[in-house]
């Protein structure tokens, strides 16, 4: 992961003359929480034991932290009916039976970074992504006032790509990076069964 | 010459100041002091400075000491240094060269053509 960051904070510096690097560091965890909150790229399925006994089930993302619960199904798949008004709660509609249920979860970066002031992401998604990302840190940094680096004209410029980036991100997480997949499947509770 | 250590911008600062012969027209404290007021300074004009560590302050004391600022910006700190030793001078030169360097000092921080 560091070579990707490490290219994403040399495109910057050269973009940003007078840039210090921990004022990068520091859009550039905005950035990737932006970027992550709107896209919603960044998916973990948590699976919890659930019993008769409780409709109220804490999950831990094994990093970053939860905003969004995509869906919670159980160990046939089938989609269950739950929210998560608190982030890392989730509350089931109705009393399960004893099981296990998967949660999607989406995630995003969260404090502390590492030693060196880098979030932890993913790395495939720096990978893919770095160029949206640089774009975004730019776009922030031009946006700061009074610094050698201020310039509106290029900042909206820089903002518009990242911003259709996200746009473009998000698509492909619905359809799974697949080209030209649909992002829409039949619910699998509607399937009938032969009895 | 390095700009590391605080003995190294007081050194590059008197020469600018043309004092490098002792007896010193400016002392060490007050160059000393001068750097450290432009710390306090550059906290206003670039808080970015000072995202991960708290404002510096050296002294006499200890001239082998490391100064923390960003590479690119070490000059612009001389420049201060150098306006604010003639910000003490009464006469009219010094009082024209002071507001050249602090000036410097202003621009180098906020403008890329500095």
């Amino acid at each position: 992961m560091s070579d990707v960051l490490d290219r994403i904070m040399r495109g910057a510096r050269m973009r940003l003359p007078g840039a210090l690097d921990d004022a990068i560091k520091e859009e550039l965890f905005l950035v990737l929480d932006e970027f992550l909150q709107r896209s919603t790229i960044w998916q973990e399925d948590i699976t919890f034991k659930v019993t008769s006994a409780d409709t109220e089930y804490v999950v831990v993302p094994s990093a970053g932290t939860i905003i969004r619960l995509l869906q919670v199904t159980n160990s046939d798949e089938v989609p269950v009916r739950a929210t998560m008004q608190e982030p890392f709660t989730i509350v089931l509609k109705e009393e399960p039976n004893e099981d296990t249920f998967t949660a999607k979860v989406a995630l995003t970066v969260v404090d502390p970074t590492t030693r060196d002031g880098n979030p932890e992401v993913p790395e495939w998604m720096l990978v893919k992504y770095h160029g949206i990302i640089l774009d975004g840190v730019i776009g922030r940094m031009m946006t700061q006032p009074a610094k050698p680096y201020t310039t509106e004209r290029h900042a909206v410029y820089h903002t518009r790509r990242f911003r259709n980036g996200i746009a473009s991100a998000t698509a492909e997480a619905k359809r799974k990076n697949v080209h030209g997949g649909q992002a829409w499947a039949f619910p699998q509770s509607f399937a009938v069964r032969r009895k | 010459m390095a700009l590391d250590t605080v003995q190294d911008f007081v050194d590059r600062a008197r020469v600018l100041l043309q004092d490098t012969i002792e007896p010193y027209r400016y002392s060490n404290d007050e160059l000393v002091g001068a750097l450290n007021s432009g710390l306090l300074e550059s906290r206003r004009l670039r808080p970015d400075f000072f995202l991960t560590k708290s404002i510096p302050s050296y002294s006499t004391g200890d001239l082998s000491e490391e100064v923390t600022i960003d590479d690119q910006y070490k000059v612009a700190f001389t420049y201060y240094m150098v306006g604010h030793a003639h910000l003490r001078d009464e006469e009219d030169t010094t009082d024209q060269r002071a507001t050249i360097y602090l000036n410097k000092f202003l621009a180098q921080l906020q403008v890329v053509q500095s």
